[in-house]
This record gives structure tokens, C-alpha cells and sequence, in this order.
């Protein structure tokens, strides 16, 4: 790296800080490299400035239409003619000479910028010193005036007539740069060839002046530019120069022309601001309804995203309501399936029921027949009503339904491998084989259990009386009632059922200990007979 | 009108659309931005092109911006970006046909001879290295705001801009010395 490198690198603080005191060192002992430094900082010196670019006018102006573009105006009204348009709109006149003048590179650049500076709206233009020699030494040598101008008969001029006519023409405007040309008929011939052209390149500058009025006066095609140059013609009538009064007559005429010219040029002014006026409101229109028309699309192409996005949503709900379906037409039949398998089970159940209640109703009856089988005992007696005693009960004897037993002292029975006490208790063995204490006798009054009625004498009243007491609500009565029928019971037997009972009572007609009531009642009425005679 | 006497009231008046504030706003921003464009692309069609398109994207976006303080920066980086843009989008490059004035050691004095080799120093750089000086060190864009737009953070930044810097200082003070004229 170069000394001016490192220094450049200090100066814009890129070096590292050991590098930079280093260098820093190095300055103070050389002052080269000091002068260096001074010169490198110079060479970027803020403020940094370039020099500045020329905007051309063409850039100028298509600015300017974008400017225009965003106020919403038609700059194209009101847009000056380029150089070009210029150049070729003169270049287009009617005047061959002229159009052969600006083939000089130099006298066309003048002369552009003579019609430049009218387009930019220069109120004054000084013809440059020397442009109108210019042009006719190049006409002459182009031999123009062999060809048109010199070639014009000679014409008697009065000396000075053609000054005073340019002062009269400059007095009445036709000259002025602000002024629109008329439409000029210049004759020049013979000898004055040459002052009538630098006459000629005047009138041309105004013809280009003109051309630019007409364009801004509403002609808006590069068209109308070159009917703009109509009005210019260097020699039209060779031979009609004459005499002043014929000159006056001419430019009276002239004069009607330009008044005329101008009151046209008002007139399409003012249609000009209207349409202007009618094409601004209709731009405004047009950009509002693309405006609306670009909002209406977004709210269309929302919609459109919406209605698709709902579409989906409907057709996922659609789906998922058919599987909903599906699941539930299944569970309906599972459920179908599970009920009648349900009813299968119950109706399954309900005879396994059935047929248990039966089996239970035939062990139960077995129990009975067989009653209580004692394996053991300890001081346990069972009342005997046939002898009014109370005997031992004794190990493997039965104890059936209604027995009454008590025990003495720590007295207990095993049953089923089960030990119940007794102690000095009573218990009566009820119809389903249990143990039921009865109330000691002395218990009876305090405990204001009325008494018994005293037992009838009847037999068949006794009878009647147990089989009522079998529904009592008291569990020792009812126990004392089975235990007296079955001592009948066991005493009389069941001799079964006749015919007709059996034809009459089906259900009760089965021979085995009674279970019910009306069982009882009805084997009553089958051994009454029986049962009266054995008593007598 | 130049940039610089544009006032706060006139740029709040071309936001609002003002006819009169817009153009003076419009006439006093061209020369920068053309200025710029013609140094970044070194061509004058491609310069008049991006001018206009800056113009157009600087007036249609004119309501969206909120600090007006921040006018001429980003009216330059709307350039720049502009440039960049048309870069990307010519197939082939454009003909250099812009060539800053050349120093007349007779004729210009020491600021013109220092501006001019300035300018030839600039045009010399890479077009992406010009971009980040003109738009720093001659246009005084934050480096901020350069590190934002090309997404590279702020020390980054300063570090590449000051190298820059550094070439340049060298650079100059090479054409200086060549025309025998020192900073």
C-alpha cells in the first residue's frame, strides 16, 4: 500500500490504532508526508460539490408533462414545439431559399435559437449581429438569386422606400416578436437582391414567432406547424411590386388579414379553454370511475376469495356431516344389535331365573322336609309338644321349621359347620330354616305385647286361627303359627290332592309342606276329615 | 428554483397537489436528479429516461411520505433505485456517452479543477461504489438510510463509504498533479 493509500486511510480513520499512531509518528518527522496529507484532504473537501450537469429542455419539458401528467392537465395544449418541430416546420415553409439557407449548420443553429427562445417565451429576440449577412452570402452562393430572387425583373424602387417600409412595418407590429405575422407578399429583384434578403431572414424569424402562436393557439398537430408557415413567402408575385400607394394597399391588406387572423386565433383560444376546461372534467371523471372501477375489483376479487373459501368451508362441513351420518346410522345399528342381544340375554336370564327360583323353591322344600341338621350341641333343648318337655337335642338330629329350642347355661348349636349360642334363650326355627328368638314370657307385659287370645278348643279354629297368625306382622307369632301347622303337619301327613282338586287346583295341588296360606287351608280341608275322627 | 429555497409550506402544498407548488418542487429538484442519473448511468438517453420515471414515482407517492424533511433524500434514493432498476432490466449496456468536462488547467480555477477531477475520479468508480458516494459524500444521504436500502448493517456501511472515500482522495489528487495543478 502506497504512502498516499495509508495516508487516505487515516484521514477517512480506516487504519487500525496501532497503525494509525505509527503513521502518526511518521508525520511528524517528514513533512513530505505531511504535505501529503494536507494535499489528500484538500482533495475531498466538504463541502463536496461536482460540477453542475445542464438539463436539456427536452428533459425539462417531458418533466414538466409528468408534473402536468399528475395535476391531470393535457400538457400537449400547452407544450412549446421542440427544436426539432421547429426546425422541421421551417424547414417545411414555402420558401424553398430559406430552406436552402439552413442547410448552413451555422445559420440554422442561430436561427433555432432565435425560434428556441420564442418557444420559451422570451418577450424580445435581437437578431444576432451578422445572421442576416450570413444567410445571403449563403443563398448567394447557393445561386439562389440566379434562380428565383435575381431572376425577378428590375422594379423601380424609390431610394429609401424600402427603409421606410420596414419602419412602417415595425410601427405597425408585424415585426414584433409578439405579434402574428401576416400573410406577407415581399417582392425583391435586381439589384436590391441582397437587402431584400436580409428583409427575408427577419420575416423568417416572425414566421417561425408565428408558427409557434398558431401551435399554442390550439393547432396541435406538428401538421399545423406547417400550415403555420404559410403566411411566409419570400417571392410570390415577382413582378407585382409597384409604387407606394400600391405598397400602402398592400399592407392595408395585410393588415385586414392579420386582424382577421387574430380574431380567429381569440376565437379558437377561447373554444380551446373550454375544450381544455371539458377535457380536464372528463379526465377527472375518467380517473374517478377507474378509481371506483379498481375498488369494485377488489371488493369482487374478495368476494370471489370469500365465496370460495366459504364454498370449502361448506363443502368440509358437508363431508364431515355425511360421516356424522354414517357414525351415527352405525352406532344405531350397534346399538340395535346390542339391544336384541340384551333382550336375548335377559330373556336367558329371566328362565335361568326362573328355573333357579324353582330349583331353590325344590331345595328349599327339601330343607324343609329335611329341616335343620344339628352337628353339634352344648346344653340345647328343643320342646316337644307331644310330651310338653324339653328334650336334649342331639348331634345329626333335624330341626324342622317351627321347632322351638332354648338353651341352658352357655348352650349352642353347630349347624353347618356354624356356631350359634343359645345361652338361656328361646328360639323358634322358622319356615326358611333361621334362628328367630323369642321374647322371654315375663318381657310380654313390659313390653305391652298383647297376650294371645286363649286357644280355641276347635281344632278346626286352631287350624284357621295359625293359618290367619302365618300373616302376622310379628315374626314370633307367624313362627309360632308355622310351627303348630307343621306339628300337624307331620302328625296327619297329606294324603295329595283328589281328582278334582287337582282339575281345580293346580297350583296348590301339589303334595310336599305347605308354603302359603291358602296351601296350608287347603291341605287343612283335604285331612280335616281325617284329623276329627283321629281327635274324637 | 433550487432545491434549497424550496420552503416546508411549498412541499406540504405539492403533497396536497398544488399545481404552483409542484411544479417549482418539480423544477427545483430536475438538475440533482438528472445531475445524478447522468453520473450514475453515464448515459444521457438512460439519464432522461430515469428522470422521468423518478418524477413519476416521486409525484404518485408524494402523499405517502410523512417528513418532508426527508424530501431530498428520498427523491435521490427513488433515483438511485430507478437506476438500479433499469440496469437489471437492459439486456445490453448503454454507450458511455456521457463524459465529465475535462480540466483546463489555464482556464478553470482551483475549486473548478478540483470539482472536475472529482467528477472524473466519480465516473471512474464502480456503479455501485459511485452510487453509495454520490448519494453520501456529494448528495448527503445518511448512511443510515444507504444501509437500510441495501440491507447491510450501519458500521458495514461507514466502512465500505469511507474506503471509497479513501480511493477518491488518492484519485484526485493523482489528476491534479497530472494536469500540474496540486489540491
Amino acid at each position: 500500500m502506497s504512502d498516499d493509500h495509508r495516508l487516505a486511510e487515516l484521514i477517512e480513520g480506516l487504519l487500525p490504532a496501532d497503525e494509525a499512531a505509527a503513521l502518526e509518528l511518521e508525520l511528524e518527522d517528514d513533512p513530505v508526508l505531511g504535505g501529503r496529507r494536507l494535499a489528500l484532504e484538500r482533495a475531498l473537501a466538504e463541502p463536496v460539490q461536482l460540477p453542475e450537469v445542464p438539463v436539456p429542455p427536452s428533459v425539462r419539458w417531458r418533466v414538466r408533462a409528468v408534473a402536468e401528467a399528475h395535476l391531470g392537465s393535457d400538457v400537449e395544449l400547452e407544450r412549446p414545439p421542440a427544436r426539432e418541430e421547429l426546425a422541421a416546420a421551417l424547414e417545411g415553409a414555402e420558401a424553398p431559399e430559406l430552406a436552402e439557407a439552413l442547410r448552413d449548420p451555422r445559420v440554422r443553429a442561430e436561427l433555432l435559437e432565435l425560434a428556441a427562445a420564442f418557444a420559451d417565451g422570451v418577450p424580445e429576440v435581437a437578431t444576432p449581429p451578422g445572421l442576416l449577412e450570413r444567410v445571403q452570402v449563403r443563398l448567394a452562393e447557393a445561386g439562389l438569386a440566379d434562380a428565383g430572387l435575381l431572376a425577378a425583373p428590375e422594379a423601380d424602387v424609390p431610394p429609401g422606400l424600402l427603409q421606410a417600409t420596414l419602419e412602417r412595418l415595425e410601427v405597425e407590429g408585424l415585426v414584433a416578436p409578439s405579434v402574428e405575422p401576416p400573410a406577407l407578399r415581399v417582392v425583391a429583384g435586381g439589384s436590391q437582391a441582397r437587402r431584400w434578403l436580409g428583409v427575408a431572414a427577419a420575416l423568417f424569424v416572425v414566421g417561425g414567432l408565428s408558427a409557434w402562436v398558431a401551435y399554442g393557439a390550439g393547432r396541435r398537430s406538428e401538421r399545423a406547424l406547417h400550415d403555420a408557415q404559410r403566411p411566409l413567402a419570400l417571392v410570390d408575385e415577382p413582378t407585382a411590386w409597384g409604387t407606394p400607394e400600391r405598397l400602402r394597399g398592400a399592407l392595408r391588406e395585410a393588415r385586414e388579414e392579420r386582424d382577421a387572423a387574430r380574431s380567429e386565433l381569440e376565437a379558437s383560444r377561447r373554444g380551446q379553454a373550454s375544450a381544455t376546461a371539458a377535457l380536464g372534467s372528463a379526465v377527472s371523471e375518467l380517473r374517478a370511475a377507474k378509481a371506483e372501477l379498481a375498488t369494485l375489483d377488489g371488493d369482487a376479487q374478495r368476494l370471489r376469495r370469500e365465496l370460495a373459501a366459504s364454498r370449502s368451508e361448506v363443502e368440509v362441513v358437508a363431508l364431515e356431516l355425511s360421516e356424522l351420518r354414517a357414525t351415527r346410522r352405525a352406532s344405531q345399528e350397534l346399538l340395535a344389535r346390542l339391544e336384541l342381544e340384551a333382550r336375548e340375554q335377559l330373556a336367558q336370564l329371566s328362565q335361568l331365573a326362573t328355573e333357579r327360583d324353582g330349583l331353590r323353591q325344590q331345595l328349599l322344600r327339601a330343607d324343609r322336609s329335611q329341616g335343620l341338621v344339628v352337628d353339634a350341641s352344648q346344653a340345647a333343648l328343643r320342646w316337644e309338644p307331644g310330651s310338653g318337655e324339653w328334650q336334649p337335642v342331639a348331634a345329626g338330629s333335624q330341626l324342622p321349621g317351627g321347632t322351638v329350642i332354648r338353651g341352658e347355661g352357655r348352650g349352642a348349636l353347630v349347624v353347618g359347620g356354624r356356631r350359634y349360642p343359645l345361652r338361656g334363650s328361646a328360639f323358634v326355627i322358622s319356615a326358611d330354616l333361621q334362628l328367630e328368638p323369642l321374647p322371654e314370657a315375663s318381657a310380654f307385659a313390659s313390653h305391652r305385647v298383647r297376650p294371645a287370645s286363649p286357644e280355641p278348643r276347635d281344632l278346626n279354629a286352631k287350624v284357621q286361627r295359625w293359618v290367619a297368625e302365618l300373616g302376622s306382622s310379628s315374626p314370633q307369632v307367624r313362627s309360632l303359627a308355622q310351627s303348630r301347622l307343621l306339628d300337624l303337619y307331620e302328625r296327619f301327613g297329606d294324603p295329595g290332592p283328589g281328582v278334582v282338586e287337582r282339575l281345580l287346583r293346580s297350583d296348590e295341588a301339589a303334595p310336599g309342606v305347605p308354603a302359603t296360606a291358602r296351601a296350608w287351608l287347603v291341605w287343612w280341608a283335604r285331612v280335616e276329615p281325617d284329623a276329627a275322627g283321629a281327635l274324637k | 428554483m433550487s432545491y434549497t429555497d424550496l420552503d416546508a409550506k411549498t412541499v406540504e402544498a405539492a403533497i396536497e397537489g398544488e399545481r404552483e407548488a409542484v411544479t417549482a418542487l418539480t423544477e427545483a429538484y430536475l438538475p440533482r436528479v438528472f445531475g445524478l442519473a447522468l453520473r450514475l448511468t453515464r448515459n444521457r438517453e438512460q439519464a432522461e429516461e430515469v428522470t422521468q420515471e423518478t418524477f413519476v414515482r416521486a409525484l404518485r407517492n408524494l402523499t405517502q411520505l410523512k417528513n418532508t424533511q426527508r424530501l431530498t433524500s428520498w427523491m435521490l434514493t427513488i433515483t438511485a433505485n430507478t437506476v438500479r432498476e433499469l440496469a437489471r432490466k437492459q439486456r445490453r449496456e448503454a454507450p458511455l456517452d456521457y463524459e465529465p468536462p475535462a480540466i483546463e488547467p489555464e482556464v478553470d480555477t482551483a475549486k473548478e479543477r478540483r470539482q472536475k477531477a472529482l467528477d472524473l475520479a466519480v465516473s471512474q468508480l464502480e456503479p455501485r461504489d459511485r452510487e453509495l458516494f454520490l448519494l453520501h459524500t456529494v448528495e448527503g444521504i445518511r448512511l443510515k438510510v444507504l444501509a437500510s436500502e441495501h440491507g447491510v448493517s450501519l458500521p458495514a456501511m461507514k466502512s465500505r463509504v469511507h474506503r471509497i472515500r479513501s480511493r477518491i482522495r488518492v484519485n484526485v489528487l493523482g489528476q491534479l498533479e497530472a494536469v500540474g495543478a496540486g489540491a
